[in-house]
């Protein structure tokens, strides 16, 4: 087996929230491993903790969030020495690009400047060095490196992304991080990001995890998925097999919710929402909008069964292929 | 022809330069936001307008609803026509035409009640005195959105609301007037997946229940699945149009093209595709003769020079036409 980059194991963030410290469980145990080059997409509904468990992994969560489980890269736990521990990794070895890329830079400086300062802060690169290889990055991500010396506003929303990503790209990272990175771009744009985002992971062996609700576009995309609901991981494996054989109801239920240019295939809205962050949930959380629910549901928690080569999946009533054994710690 | 519930006929709008000084002094240039745009839209039907940002879709609707005024064409509504009509005749008219807008977490009051925010058309247009009509009027329009028992809700402030049931009391509040004509800009873009297709249905009912919706989206999978026909916008023209089953199976136009083979699908990897490169251009430089020419991958010489005009294709249906000087090239 190859030494994974990175190795999520049964991370939970609970926030304490209110005057009386309430907590709050978003995070509940989630694992998950990350080869070098290998494209993960994590996709869920608003709520469901995605956002959170990426954040946790850039240590960028407020002071109120109590985090436990490990976060290992190549095999060393980052987690367990806190901020001190995390400090020297965030945007070295992992880094992220966020969803609006019109926050991600500063409206009074060239976008040239702010990328070379990520590289200048870490006290590496000389002046020159790291405007060369500003411009560098920029090339990379197909910008015309004349747009260096421009600012935020003079560049469209799609060259802000890429933009973003020269940023997140500036120190060499080997784990790159995407909130939604295409959600507030049209889909020609998103199209040529996603591109680009494949051809990066591909040439410089990065890992990439793509946050987002998009199946469709996940599947395109990426090499395996996690499906997450209610702070779990529900459904893991490969891309193609979670499209063509999905095994949990909800990544089922949500790809038939999900137009596409099949006309022939309905869309069929699922039901109800998922549970509130701050409802304690008994049995499976699933359960309340799905079709296959029995009593059962209701009163147990399902464990991630395996299904089959690489594909598994919490659910009482998984399709079961025939290496029928519960997984225990780190699902891949 | 005039039994169409809305007819628009060589739509023009411009922006600037105007009276729209810049505080920096720099004197702005004409922005051509939509371009010569004919389209008709009966009862019970719905058309979407799908386009990039900046494409001139928003820009249409406003100006059907006269929420912008059109520099050049003529609307039509319930054989009407808007042109010269100001006041009370306008208002009278615009009660019968009704906007959803896209946002349902900006656009409600988070002040006030349900029951307010859809009661609000009607003190507007002052058409119920009584105040049990008011109600009853208000709960019978949140039944019919699928808030239901009505007088649950009455009571609720948006941010006790999901997203979903925040869009259906946007929608309760446009149909409170029960209007001919429902205008929907991306009615479901800000909401999760899972519920989008819960609007979209509660939409295609009341097209069924005889109302006319235009649908401004830039999701061709979604105005394929809930509309009866699509129009494609480019750079403020219409550069396709015809019945969605053919737009998302027979695409003509190079441009309808190259938008449905950037929308994901799982059955396909991304290298099985072509995705254009560049972007749409700025509408203060439209590019001459057909905007699209600089992208397209079968431009001609001609194309630079002589604006395509919409015709219908090859094909046998006439209702499908396509803005192309290479057709069928």
């Amino acid at each position: 087996m190859t030494e994974s980059v990175l190795e999520v194991a049964d991370l939970r963030v609970t926030f304490r929230t209110g005057p009386r410290g309430t907590p709050v469980d978003v995070v509940r145990g989630v694992s998950f491993r990350l080869d070098q080059g290998e494209r993960l997409g994590l996709v869920g509904e608003s709520g469901c903790g995605k956002s959170t468990t990426i954040l946790t992994l850039m240590g960028l969560l407020p002071p109120n969030a109590e985090v436990s489980g490990a976060i290992r890269l190549d095999g060393v736990d980052i987690l367990q020495g806190g901020e001190r521990s995390m400090r020297p990794h965030r945007w070295t070895d992992i880094a992220m690009v966020f969803q609006g890329a019109m926050n991600a830079f500063n409206p009074t400086r060239t976008i040239g400047s702010q990328i070379t300062e990520t590289m200048r802060g870490r006290g590496g690169a000389s002046r020159k060095a790291a405007q060369a290889r500003a411009r560098d990055l920029l090339g990379m991500v197909g910008i015309p490196t004349d747009r260096a010396d421009r600012y935020p506003h003079e560049l469209s929303g799609g060259m802000r992304q890429r933009a973003a990503l020269a940023m997140a790209l500036a120190n060499q990272p080997r784990v790159l991080l995407a909130d939604e990175p295409t959600t507030a771009l049209d889909v020609m744009i998103q199209a040529q990001i996603m591109e680009l985002l494949e051809r990066l992971t591909a040439e410089l062996g990065l890992a990439l995890v793509l946050v987002t609700h998009d199946l469709p576009l996940v599947v395109e995309t990426c090499d395996r998925v996690a499906m997450m609901y209610a702070g779990r991981l529900v459904e893991t494996g490969p891309a193609a097999s979670l499209y063509a054989a999905s095994a949990h109801p909800y990544t089922r239920m949500l790809f038939a919710a999900t137009p596409s240019l099949d006309l022939d295939r309905r869309v069929a809205s699922l039901p109800g929402a998922p549970p509130r962050v701050d409802q304690e949930v008994v049995g499976c959380a699933f359960a309340p909008r799905c079709d296959r629910a029995e009593t059962v549901c209701h009163t147990q928690a399902p464990r991630m069964t395996r299904m089959a080569d690489q594909h598994a999946a919490a659910c009482h009533f998984a399709d079961v292929g025939e290496t029928h054994q519960p997984l225990r710690g780190v699902v891949h | 022809m005039t039994d169409h519930l809305l007819e628009v006929r060589g739509l023009e709008v411009t922006f600037g330069p105007g009276r729209n000084h810049s505080p920096f002094g720099r004197r702005r240039e004409v922005v051509r936001a939509v371009d010569s745009v004919d389209f008709t839209l009966d009862r019970g039907e719905t058309l979407a307008l799908v386009g990039e940002s900046g494409s001139g879709k928003t820009t249409t609707a406003q100006a059907t609803l006269k929420l912008v005024e059109a520099s050049a064409g003529t609307i039509k509504f319930n054989g009407s026509d808007l042109d010269g009509v100001h006041g009370s005749r306008l208002r009278a008219l615009r009660k019968q035409m009704q906007l959803i807008y896209q946002d349902p977490y900006e656009s409600l009051d988070p002040r006030y009640s349900v029951e307010r925010i859809v009661e609000e058309p009607l003190l507007v247009h002052r058409t119920h005195s009584a105040r049990q009509a008011r109600q009853e009027r208000v709960c019978q329009a949140l039944e019919q959105v699928g808030l239901s028992p009505a007088e649950l809700f009455l009571r609720r402030r948006p941010h006790e609301l999901s997203g979903g049931q925040r869009q259906r009391v946007s929608i309760a509040s446009a149909l409170v007037l029960e209007p001919d004509l429902l205008i929907a800009d991306e009615p479901v873009s800000m909401l999760d997946v899972s519920v989008r297709a819960g609007i979209l249905d509660l939409l295609d009912q009341l097209r069924a229940g005889g109302l006319g919706i235009l649908m401004i989206t830039h999701d061709l999978s979604t105005a394929a699945h809930y509309a009866d026909r699509v129009a494609v916008m480019y750079l403020g023209r219409v550069i396709e149009i015809g019945p969605s089953r053919q737009i998302v199976t027979d695409p003509q136009h190079p441009y309808t093209q190259a938008l449905l083979s950037a929308v994901p699908q799982p059955e396909r990897t991304r290298r099985a595709r072509t995705i254009l490169g560049g972007e749409i251009p700025n509408a203060a430089a439209i590019p001459s003769g057909c905007g699209f020419h600089p992208r397209c991958p079968i431009a001609t010489e001609q194309c630079a020079s002589v604006t395509p005009l919409l015709q219908p294709g090859r094909r046998s249906d006439p209702t499908h036409e396509i803005a192309c000087l290479n057709l069928g090239g």
